[in-house]
Formats: structure tokens, sequence, C-alpha cells
């Protein structure tokens, strides 16, 4: 997929031309290119795959309806009739086939949800009773929806509820309705804009992964330097001070969701600390913050460097301070980083920072949910790695283990996640969904390889990828991606070695690796040039020759797990010890 | 700031808001000179409802006064309201007569 330009097909049976123009118009990336499918022709453009709508290249869809146009019974349902549920729910079901043919034809579909005229009180006092209730009946509807769709591939349900609730009495205008065809106020459209850019961003790999925030004012009251941590708002029979015990906790809340959170703060370090760790009404506690600037310096200058120190690109970041200037400063110097506008009212923290649509992903995994956790690991191993000599003791040390399956059903969501948002150790940075890479996967001279590596600190969870294609007796590494969190451990070497490996049981005679330079992938050509392979002098292409074994680094263990239901030809399997293990 | 001039700036608030959809070619020019219908083609109907739409609702959120501005007969008036952003000030100045200030 090309994420910096999509185009887009609108189809619906209402004018979405006003959604067109929004998305068209918003230079944020990616840049959206939508046109819309004929007017009211919702089924026939649904059904007929040889439409001539269909027959661009699309990299996305939204079908976009209004229960009644699609569910025939529900139509009954809003003139008052008695409708059985069941005829009603299979309607939706026959609409839901219709939606998941539409894999085959666009890469990913969005559909929002149905919704009422906020206007029409169906039976008022009986709405929500479960046998005549337009509002029960149409929630039923949404969640068969929800349910038939769920297990699809690259179809996103989004909710219309929040857009119409966003654009309160401009939601609907009857008058645009009768004139031009327009279901929804243009504040709908422009609320249904921003979501599915950035649904978009977080499905290609743009979402935010860290916020750091600042100290004073911004994640309590006061300051600490002068007021002392005991005096400082937060908790207690106060409402500001409860305002701020609630805006950590939704901080927090984010962690699981796999948001990092960091400090830059212009404060003495230690007294700050001490606050953190001995206010009784603190939420956040050192483990929540993947690292902190705590000094007198500059704030951009802070960022750049605690996001070095993460590992981090600066497309990642979010930066939260109460304080105008520092916001400005930040903006100023680090365009990339995203910089929200912050109230001045600390009642209004929690709630908009609960707004921010930036941290959206397509999929949450387990890694996602623990990955502070990992960074707090990491803080540790550092810690460890200070206090031990040279980086091939420390490395014996950690014990790492990298266990290695092929790409399956069961990891490819987390396979596509990682592929699609690591930057800097990528060699080809490929983008590319579920579907692509299932696809590409599946040809029977392709072998993709998936690496979690653990230590006695411990899992890093799923963090690299290594993809091989053989043509005639040569091999091309076509992915080679490591996440940031692990780089320089060694698992780079491994990842060769692995793939050497299994070139040399296919009995191939070269290997090659070709880079392909971005503005963030510097990292990667950096080991490459000196990972043994030999270069072509132009930073461009990378060769082993595989009468050569590739030496294994004797710090980290491997372990070939048996992979159920792997995507793509298992005929060459990688070849194993006798314990299943190869150790270097 | 003059009567005209405050409908004239509910007029351009409108435009502001419809501007943000439309795309660069047609965006509509603040100024009283803006032909809005004359054949000259440069908003289309979806455009023209929606822009109309909007200025309802801005003279009511700015006057506390319903009007009605896509009667399909103003269309075909003599005098046709929607002329320009001009005559469109004025056609609006008489349906709130009374009521601006």
């Amino acid at each position: 997929m090309n994420t910096t330009e999509l185009t887009s097909l609108l189809v619906s049976d209402f004018t979405l031309d006003v959604l067109a123009g929004y998305l068209n118009n918003d230079t944020n990336t990616p840049k959206i290119n939508a046109v819309s499918a004929p007017f009211g022709q919702i089924i026939q453009v649904l059904a007929d795959k040889g439409q001539p709508c269909w027959q661009q290249d699309l990299d996305f869809a939204v079908i976009w309806t209004r229960p009644e146009s699609v569910v025939e019974s529900f139509r009954s349902v809003m003139n008052y009739e008695r409708i059985p549920l069941d005829k009603t729910l299979a309607e939706v079901d026959e609409f839901c086939e219709a939606l998941l043919k539409l894999r085959d034809r666009v890469e990913i579909v969005f559909v929002p949800t149905w919704a009422l005229p906020s206007y029409h009180k169906g039976y008022g006092l009986l709405d929500m009773t479960s046998d005549i209730g337009f509002a029960n009946r149409l929630m039923k509807m949404n969640l068969r929806l929800a349910d038939n769709l769920e297990g699809a591939q690259n179809i996103y349900l989004l909710n219309t509820q929040k857009w119409i609730e966003n654009a309160a009495k401009k939601a609907f205008s009857p008058e645009l309705w009768y004139m031009a065809k327009m279901a929804f106020g243009n504040e709908v459209f422009e609320e249904a804009a921003k979501d599915l850019k950035s649904a978009l961003r977080a499905i290609t790999g743009s979402s935010r992964k860290l916020i750091i925030v600042d100290l004073d004012d911004t994640i309590w009251g006061g300051v600490v330097g002068e007021d002392g941590w005991s005096k400082l708002r937060l908790g207690g029979h106060d409402p500001l001070g409860e305002a701020f015990v609630e805006f950590q906790a939704a901080l927090k809340s984010l962690t699981n969701r796999g948001v990092l959170l960091g400090i830059v703060s212009k404060n003495d370090e230690t007294t700050a600390l001490e606050a953190i760790q001995n206010h009784p009404e603190m939420v956040l506690t050192l483990r929540d913050f993947a690292g902190w600037r705590i000094n007198w310096g500059d704030k951009a200058h802070n960022i750049l460097d605690l996001v070095s120190e993460l590992a981090l690109g600066l497309q990642s970041v979010v930066f939260i301070d109460n304080d105008p200037i520092e916001r400005e400063r930040v903006r100023e110097a680090l365009p990339e980083v995203f910089v929200p506008e912050w109230p001045q009212k600390k009642t209004l923290y929690k709630s908009t920072l609960l707004s921010l649509s930036c941290f959206d992903t397509p999929s949450i995994s387990q890694e996602d949910r623990e990955r502070t956790k990992m960074y707090v690991s990491e803080r540790e191993r550092q810690i460890s790695r200070k206090k031990i000599g040279s980086l091939e003791d420390w490395l014996k040390r950690l014990a790492t283990k990298v266990e290695v399956e092929e790409l399956s059903e069961a990891n490819l969501p987390r396979v596509v996640q990682l592929l699609n948002k690591t930057n800097q150790l990528n060699l080809s940075t490929r983008r590319m969904t579920e579907r692509e890479l299932q696809s590409w996967a599946l040809a029977n001279n392709r072998k993709f390889w998936v690496i979690r590596v653990l230590d006695r600190f411990g899992d890093s969870g799923l963090s690299g990828l290594i993809s091989l294609e053989v043509v005639n007796n040569v091999g091309r590494i076509i992915d080679f991606v490591l996440s940031c969190r692990v780089m320089g451990r060694k698992i780079e070497e491994t990842m060769l070695y692995i793939v050497v490996n299994y070139a040399q049981s296919l009995e191939l005679e070269k290997l090659y690796a070709k880079y392909i330079p971005t503005s963030k992938n510097r990292p990667c050509l950096d080991f490459w040039r000196k990972s043994g392979f030999v270069g072509d002098g132009r930073d461009s292409i990378f060769s082993w020759d595989l009468r050569q074994p590739f030496p294994h680094p004797g710090c980290v263990e491997i372990e070939m797990r048996v992979t159920q239901a792997p995507i793509g030809s298992s005929e060459t399997a990688p070849q194993l010890s006798e314990e299943g293990v190869l150790m270097g | 700031m003059a009567k005209d001039e405050r409908i004239i700036q509910v007029i351009f608030d409108a435009v502001d808001e419809v501007n943000e959809y439309l795309p660069k070619h047609q965006k509509i020019d603040k100024t009283v000179e803006t032909t809005l219908i004359d054949g000259s083609g440069q908003l289309d109907s979806l455009a023209f409802v929606n822009l109309m739409a909007t200025v309802e609702q801005k003279v009511e959120d700015e006057y506390a006064v319903a009007i009605n501005l896509t009667d399909g007969d103003l269309l075909s008036q003599i005098n046709n309201p929607f002329e320009n952003i001009g005559t469109l000030a004025d056609h609006i100045f008489l349906l709130i007569g009374g009521k601006k200030e």
C-alpha cells in the first residue's frame, strides 16, 4: 500500500461529497483522493464487482448506509410495525455477507455504524423495549454487524454515534436532506473525516506511541520545587486535586493499550523523583515511565535525548505541558512531535487526553499491553550493563534466547503491526495489510520468520521479522525488521545466522539483501555495513557467499519452534538439530 | 460594525465553513461581488444548498430569527437575491428587518 496518498471509494445511499471534500482537503498524512460511488445504488455497487467504480486501484472504501435503506424490516419497525427480531438480524447477516465480499476488491473497508436522527424519538418511553423499540433494535443490529465483521481482516466498524454527539444539534438538517440528500450535517462529516484519517494513520503504522508529560501543574497542582511534595494539589477533598488524580489514572490506563509514558520537566531531579515516590496520592509510579529527563535544560533538547534513549522516532511523540511557551518552543523546534493545545482549566485535562485519537492502532497485542514493562526491564538491563564490564560479558549474563516461528494465522496481526510500525531497523520498509502479507507469503519460493526475544529480565515479545525469496540458486532477504527495543543485543546477527543457515540448507549459492533508504532507517544501514555481508560500495546491495558459514553470536540461544498452521509452504522448513535447537 | 457589515460577516463565516470541504478550484471568494448563482457555475448545487443552509443557521445564531433561503421560488424571482454575496446580504437584511439590533 502506498502510505503517502491513498485512493478511496465512498459508497452510500446518501450524498457523501462533503465527506470526500473534507478527506481530500486535509493536508495531514496520509493524503487522500476520495471519490463517491454512484449515488443511492448501494446494493448494486456492493453486489456487482464489475461496476466501473471498482475498476480503479483502491486503497480503501467507506460503506456508509442508513439502516432503513439496507435492512428493509427496520423500515417497517420505524413505521411502528411489529417485526420479529430474527427477520431483522437475518437481513443484517445478508448485508454483512455483501461487505465481506468486498475484501476481494479493496484493501481496507470502513463501515460506520447505523444511527438514527436524534430528533426521532421512536416509541419514547418504550423505545428501549426489546420487541418494538427502535433504539433497542438498532443497538442489536449494530452489535450483530460488529459480531459478524469481528473476525474479518481489514474491515473496521467506526462509531457514527460519537460523530453525532460531537456535532450536537448540527448533526442533522432536514433541509440538507430534502435539498441535497445529505443524511447528516457538515459537522458529522468533518468528525468522520478526522476519525477516518486517524484510522488510516493507525493502519499504516503512524500512530503515536509515547506521551511525554511535564510535572508541575501538569500531572500535579503546584510547583514541587517551591511548595514541597507534601503541599502539592493531588487527591484529597479538593476538586482540583481529584482532577489531577484522574488525569494520572487516565495516563496510566493508556499504558494498557501500549502507549509509553515519559517525563520532561524543568525541575531538580531528586526533588521531583522524591515527590513521585513519596506522595501518597500519586497514581503514577516510576515504573510507569519508560524514561525521564528532569533538569533545567531546554525541553526540546531533553525530548530529543529521551526519544533517542528509547530508540523511538519523534513522529511517535505527544508532548503535554501546561505552559504555552514550552509548547510553542517544542512545536517550533521539533515539528514532528504532536503538541496538543492544552486547556487552562485543570478539570479538562482528563477529557482532553481521552479525546486524542492519535494513539489508535488496528489491533492491540499482549506485547503492546506490556510495552512499558519491557522498557522498564530495558532500563534495568542498562543499569546492569553499567555494572558489568564488556558488552559480550553483559550479553552472556542476559541469557538471551531467540524463539523462531513461521508466519501463521495466529501471529499475523502482530507481525503486520510490527512490519508497519518499525522504521529504524527496517531493510525495505514495506507497509502491508494482513491480506497483502498473507498473500505474499503463500508463494512456494518465499519464507517468513517471526522472532521472539526473551532474557532474564523478561519477555520482549514479538520483536523481529525476516523474509526470504528464492529465485534459482539465489536467495534475497526481503524483510529484515527488528524492534528498536532489542537492537544492539546481537539479535540482528542471530537473525542473519538463521537466514544464512536456512539458505545453506537449500544449497543456494548466494544471499542478497537490498537496502532501501528512508528518512528513518539509517540505523539499518549502519548494521548492514558491519554485518559481514559484502557491500556493493553504494550502500544498496549486500551479499553473502553461502559457501562460508555465518558466525553465530555465542551469547544468544536459538530455539526453532514448531508453528501451528503456518502461512506458506512448510516443505522447506529450517533445519533443526536433534534437540530442535540451533545452538552456537 | 454596521448592520449590513454584520450580515456580510455572517455570510463570510458560512463561506469559511463550506470552503473547508470544497475543492480548491471551487472555493468561494469572500467578497461582496462573489457570484453565487448567475449561470457562471462557480457553485454547484450541493455547495449552494449547503452554503444557504449554513447561512440560515448562522443568521439564527446571530439574530435569533429563522429565515428560509432554500425555497425554490426565490430562485425564479426577477431580482435574484442569490446573484452575489452582496445581494444575498440585502435579501437577509429584508428578511430580518426590524430585528437586527
